[in-house]
């Protein structure tokens, strides 16, 4: 059945393509996001080393200018000037210095130029090592430094040891001015270096991000496309089925438009033989009948004939006699009286001149039953009546049991209930064939060699003429009472049933604005009722007048 | 005056039986019975020589009034009066050998006449073939034993092959399988056309042909009978596939076929209506008195096939070339 799968096949395939798409579309997506981020990690990357550098700067600033201003501290005291103000210079230098190298060692906030700064911990170990170093170097001579700074170390000494205090801060910056300067010096450096280096690598994920995003996208670009063309594919082959199978749609209308008007031509056949086949059987039924009477009709001729050749030769010679007698020629007589007794003696012996007189009139009574024959069938058929007429329907019965008489005969004896003067409007023909369509079955219903009641009873309503026909035959099967009004349902061997019968009672009787039902016991027999309205309306005279032409 | 001959008319129409009573009562003493059993008691009581039953009455069917009559007064010969619708029945009573003949209605009355008068003549003859019969039987019942009796020919027939069995009209594979059944117990031959079964039963003698009735142009019921004037001991046995009653009356009233077969036909009682058939024919052959249809074509030549016939002349051809052939 590749019909039934094919499309649960086109429903899964499209599933597929979406799920694939929809996985390139992330993909992509995620690595266009990928870039986006690596551009804010680099951007605030690049901040925090900036401010690293910043810083670092002005920590070599503050050293360079804690110096200088220890170096002007020196000189003014030895000079005996005063030395608060190059103190104070020293002072905001080595604090700004020692603020930032702690921020720069450990992390942490520091304000510059009334900024505030966070600091987070060096991490890349070559940048921590310098600062460290740094740190260490510092955190020798930070505490006199400091405490110089203040001016705490100055306060109620004399110049002496003033200078000798800032001499040995002196010698302790002068002698490590080099270590620190290069330290932050080599710090600043590796600083940007390790900027510049984090920015390369963020740069090259990002153009590599950018590069596969690009390749995603290309490769679904070739995919959607791929699909798509297949998909086109697809739809002109299936737009090609569609196509086919129109076409096949087409000549299949054809064909069955062709059946079924072959079909209309069978069945106009089947109805016009089933027609001929009770034509046949009226036929048969009237030969039987008439060849009966028309049997003894002529045999009667034959022997009338032979007796009136009889009883002519017995009047000539009896005539001969008289003649004789009259002429007198006597010498002949008793010859010629013997001759006449002869011919005479048949007459006698037999009786043939009451029984020629009773043949005569046997032979008239079979004319009439002839006569009547003929006229029931005229009755029956009523060729001459195709119009809706107020018929007799006793009588009709009665002719269609004429012409089922050589089929009714042998297997059942007919008993009548007819109420006097049941008349209904109708076409009696076609009633007729009912009648007789209804009483072969019932005959036929009754087993060979069995000898069955046919019992008809008709009688009237105020409205409706009810006819009922019961048989005492072998009956219908439940299963087939459904369908006996079907047409070709038949339970007769083939040959011996159109299975129409029964169908185009239902037919006239429906055209009739009558009903039918049917009451069967199996092996008991079968019982037909027959509603007809005692008026026929107009619209079923013009549907019966249509169904007649 | 001499005494008249009984005929018993059955019919349940009376104007039929005043009519044919009219017909019949200046040569025969007329009993008449409206139903099938006045008609047995009359049968017991009168020795009737002919009985004509109409077929289609109440109570008993005619067919089946001859089929009792035939049991009660063997001898007595059986004529039914068929009308137009009877001939479905009329199917079943033609292989019981019950019916001498059938007569369709309307009828001819100087056909009832003369069947009624071949009637009377066959019954008498048959009535004195049982008579010499029995008295054989009573006076010398050994010396039939050792005489060249027809019943010792018939034996020595058996020992050798039973007879001649000719099939006409048959394509070959139709009848190969009673043809191989048959060939143990007989000589069998199949042809096709009615020329070569004049050939053969010009050359062999034939004792049962097996034949179809349906032969282009040709009427089988004809051909049967052309063979049957010349070689009256052959018995036929028509195998067919058409049920036709006219035709199955036609051969029994023209030919006195020995069985009407519809195909298809079981092999054993195939086997049986042969054997039957041959027994017959060889009875026919050694006693030819016994024979009711050549009695029958005797006393009444109207019924044997036409002598100049172009049937006739064909057969008289082949028998011609046969002789020619041999000398």
């Amino acid at each position: 059945m590749p019909e039934s799968n094919a499309p649960q096949l086109t429903a899964t395939a499209p599933a597929r393509q979406y799920g694939e798409l929809i996985l390139y579309a992330v993909l992509f997506f995620a690595l266009v996001a990928s870039v986006f981020v690596l551009n804010i990690i680099l951007s605030t990357q690049s901040q925090k080393d900036a401010t690293q550098i910043f810083c670092a700067t002005r920590q070599q600033r503050a050293w360079q200018k804690a110096r200088k201003s220890l170096e002007n501290a020196q000189i003014a005291v030895a000079a005996g000037a005063p030395v608060a103000a190059a103190l104070a210079e020293f002072n905001g230098a080595i604090k700004n210095f020692d603020a930032v190298t702690r921020a720069l060692h450990t992390g942490g906030t520091l304000t510059l130029d009334a900024t505030t700064i966070t600091l987070e911990r060096i991490e890349d170990a070559r940048a921590a090592h310098i600062i460290d170093t740094l740190y260490a170097i510092w955190s020798k001579g930070r505490e006199p430094l400091l405490q110089l700074a203040t001016g705490a170390a100055l306060r109620d000494k004399t110049i002496n040891d003033s200078l000798a205090a800032i001499g040995s801060a002196a010698e302790f910056v002068v002698g490590n001015d080099d270590a620190v300067f290069n330290g932050t010096q080599e710090f600043i450096v590796k600083l940007g270096q390790l900027s510049t280096e984090r920015t390369a690598r963020l740069q090259t994920l990002q153009v590599v991000s950018l590069v596969s995003s690009i390749l995603v996208f290309l490769f679904m670009v070739f995919r959607v496309s791929f699909s798509l063309r297949k998909q086109d594919g697809i739809i002109s082959e299936r737009t090609e089925e569609i196509i086919a199978q129109r076409d096949t749609i087409a000549q299949e209308k054809v064909f069955i438009e062709k059946l079924l008007s072959d079909l209309k031509e069978t069945q106009t056949q089947l109805i016009q033989s089933e027609k001929m086949a009770s034509l046949g059987q009226m036929v048969a039924g009237l030969a039987h009948e008439v060849n009966t009477p028309l049997g003894f009709v002529k045999n009667n001729i034959q022997v009338t004939e032979r007796n009136h050749a009889i009883i002519s030769d017995a009047l000539d010679a009896y005539m001969k006699l008289g003649d004789t007698i009259e002429s007198g020629e006597l010498e002949h007589l008793e010859k010629v009286l013997l001759n006449a007794k002869a011919a005479a003696e048949k007459i006698r012996t037999f009786d043939l001149i009451s029984k020629t007189k009773k043949i005569l009139a046997s032979s008239v009574v079979g004319a009439e039953r002839i006569q009547e024959l003929i006229s029931n069938l005229k009755n029956f058929s009523r060729l001459d009546e195709t119009s809706v007429k107020n018929a007799d329907i006793n009588a009709g019965i009665d002719s269609a049991l004429m012409i089922a008489e050589n089929v009714i005969k042998q297997k059942a004896d007919v008993v009548k209930h007819y109420a006097p003067s049941v008349t209904a409007e109708c076409y009696p023909a076609q009633l007729n064939q009912v009648f007789l369509n209804l009483l072969t079955n019932a005959a036929q219903a009754i087993p060979d060699g069995t000898r069955g009641t046919i019992t008809i009873t008709t009688r009237l309503d105020n409205t409706n003429v009810i006819l009922n026909f019961a048989d005492t035959g072998k009956g219908i099967a439940p299963e087939n009472l459904k369908k006996i009004f079907e047409p070709f349902f038949t339970t007769k061997p083939i040959g011996q049933g159109t299975g129409l019968g029964l169908s185009i009672v239902y037919k006239i009787i429906e055209r009739h604005q009558g009903s039918i039902e049917v009451k069967s016991d199996v092996g008991k027999g079968t019982e037909f009722e027959i509603r007809i309205p005692r008026k026929l309306s107009a619209n079923a005279q013009l549907q019966s007048r249509a169904a007649l032409a | 005056m001499k005494e008249l001959s009984q005929v018993l008319l059955v019919d349940d129409e009376p104007m039929i039986l005043e009519s044919l009573s009219n017909l019949l009562e200046f040569d025969y003493k007329v009993h008449s019975a409206t139903d099938g059993y006045i008609a047995l008691e009359l049968l017991k009581k009168h020795p009737i020589k002919v009985i004509m039953s109409d077929q289609r009455m109440p109570k008993m069917f005619g067919h089946e009034l001859l089929r009792e009559a035939k049991k009660i007064s063997p001898n007595t010969i059986r004529v039914l009066l068929t009308g137009y619708s009877d001939l479905e029945s009329i199917m079943q009573s033609v292989n019981a050998g019950e019916i001498f003949r059938y007569i369709n209605k309307p009828w001819n009355p100087d056909n009832i006449m003369n069947v009624f008068k071949l009637g009377v003549q066959l019954h008498d003859k048959l009535v004195g073939l049982t008579a010499q019969h029995k008295a054989m039987q009573a006076a010398a019942p050994a010396a039939v034993s050792v005489a060249p009796s027809p019943q010792r020919n018939i034996h020595i027939e058996v020992e050798e092959k039973n007879g001649n069995v000719l099939f006409v009209g048959y394509k070959s594979a139709e009848v190969t399988e009673f043809v191989r059944q048959l060939e143990r117990r007989y000589e069998v031959t199949s042809v096709a056309s009615i020329d070569e079964a004049f050939k053969e039963v010009a050359k062999r003698p034939v004792s049962v042909i097996v034949s179809d009735v349906r032969f282009d142009e040709i009427d089988g019921v004809e051909f049967l009978n052309t063979i049957k004037t010349e070689y009256p001991h052959v018995v036929t046995v028509i195998l067919t596939e058409v049920m036709d009653a006219s035709l199955a009356i036609r051969s029994i009233n023209e030919l006195n076929v020995f069985k009407y077969l519809v195909k298809p036909v079981q092999k054993q009682e195939f086997e049986q209506v042969i054997n039957d058939a041959t027994t017959k024919s060889s009875a026919y052959k050694n006693a030819p008195q016994t024979n009711l249809h050549l009695s029958s074509q005797q006393l009444s030549p109207s019924s044997r096939a036409a002598e100049d016939s172009a049937l006739r002349l064909k057969l008289r051809a082949a028998q011609a070339a046969l002789l020619k052939g041999k000398s």
